[in-house]
């Protein structure tokens, strides 16, 4: 949890609830809040001219989303859509920012969540940018275990996104990243469970 | 509040709080891949490019930093190693800090701590716009997604150009195509007024 929910709710935060497909923000938007999950997932993506989806993250419990515009007073750069039924705790900016007046040791809190950000946008970028399907899933999937994973033993991590979005967060065309994942299976990189990918 | 990607701390403030000056030869590592990051650094002198190499040895330069600029500050918050080196390109002068001293520090002096998450806030802003950029067929708009990425970590107040320091190859690795596609596509944008090449240099 990037800030304890009773210290935002003190703040004066509010639970909002979004529909899977609504938009808690969207490309070009400029903030007016800070926004920390509840329950539920988010994705921050675009879409390209040509209606090709690009995913930049899938966000969930106890995440902050879209929390760095908030310092930087530059419009939102992607969109946050709702994949499932969400609960998300919204705290006005001057609310927000009065708040870490008073508490300068969240900035820290802070700080740890935006490096982490950081550190994964390093990875996919490398990822992104090698011609081979397989390393940028792969790449994908480590950057996944080392954070969110309880053990190193292989298969141990259930990957939990859809061939669609492991795609669209690598870039790839939906039948590459398939064709991928397969060829992943034969070289017992990743086992298959009743459609479950295990890495 | 004016933010650029990277933190610019006085130097006598570092230095009561138990930094110290190292000098470092051209060509020395300041810190390997997979170290931990044990210090906060901050360029006096010299310059340090940030780099890694893939299995096939081919160099991924990810930037070059001068005076005046911090580096590697992103690994203090976080409980995991370095994913690249810092290399001196020239003899450099760097003042380096403790973790618990630089941690300290920003406790004591939270507007450096909201300075810190400004510019990590700012690093991440364009690191978002290049990966995207990274996501597009075009081999422009990779290159625009790299270079305000770059440039992000530099103060343009005077409107002066950017110097973009890498060569059309170490271009090429960053943005996955070829060197051959990396020139036509910057002549294209030298066409479009987006840059200006005055020999082999670029100026964004």
């Amino acid at each position: 949890m990037v800030i304890n929910e009773n210290i935002l709710y003190s703040a004066g935060a509010h639970v909002i609830h979004y529909r899977p497909g609504e938009y808690i923000f969207r490309e070009g938007d400029t903030t007016s809040y800070y926004y920390q999950i509840i329950s539920g997932e988010v994705k921050l993506n675009n879409y390209s001219e040509d209606g090709k989806e690009f995913i930049q993250n899938i966000l969930s419990a106890g995440q902050s989303c879209g929390e760095a515009i908030l310092f930087i007073g530059k419009p939102y750069p992607m969109n946050a859509e709702v994949i499932t039924e969400c609960s998300v705790i919204r705290l006005s900016k001057l609310q927000f920012l009065d708040l870490l007046n008073q508490t300068p040791e969240l900035l820290l809190e802070i700080s740890t969540f935006l490096s982490q950000g950081l550190y994964y946008k390093f990875i996919m970028m490398q990822n992104i940018s090698s011609q081979n399907p397989a390393t940028r899933i792969r790449g994908l999937m480590d950057y996944l275990k080392s954070f969110h994973g309880r053990s190193d033993a292989p298969y141990s991590f259930l990957i939990p996104f859809t061939r669609k979005q492991v795609a669209s967060l690598t870039g790839l065309c939906v039948e590459t990243a398939i064709r991928t994942i397969k060829g992943m299976e034969r070289d017992k990189i990743v086992k298959i469970k009743d459609r479950k990918i295990l890495y | 509040m004016k933010t650029i990607s990277c933190m610019n701390i006085d130097g006598s403030l570092l230095r009561a709080f138990g930094a110290e000056d190292k000098s470092y030869k051209k060509g020395e590592l300041v810190y390997r891949e997979d170290d931990h990051a044990l210090y906060y650094f901050q360029i006096e002198e010299g310059k340090v490019k940030l780099n890694n190499y893939d299995e096939n040895g081919k160099e991924f330069i990810h930037n070059i930093l001068t005076k005046n600029q911090s580096f590697g500050d992103s690994l203090l918050f976080l409980d995991k190693t370095y994913p690249m080196n810092a290399v001196c390109l020239q003899p450099s002068e760097i003042i380096r800090m403790p973790k618990d001293s630089f941690l300290e520090l920003l406790k004591q002096h939270p507007h450096l701590s909201v300075s810190m998450n400004a510019c990590l806030s700012h690093r991440l802003y364009f690191k978002a716009i290049m990966i995207q950029s990274m996501a597009s067929q075009s081999p422009v708009s990779r290159l625009k997604g790299l270079m305000d990425y770059l440039k992000s970590y530099h103060d343009d107040e005077c409107g002066q150009a950017f110097n973009v320091e890498l060569t059309r190859q170490q271009i090429a690795s960053l943005t996955g195509l070829r060197v051959e596609t990396v020139i036509r596509a910057l002549k294209k944008m030298e066409k479009e007024n987006i840059l200006s090449l005055d020999s082999r240099k670029i100026m964004y």
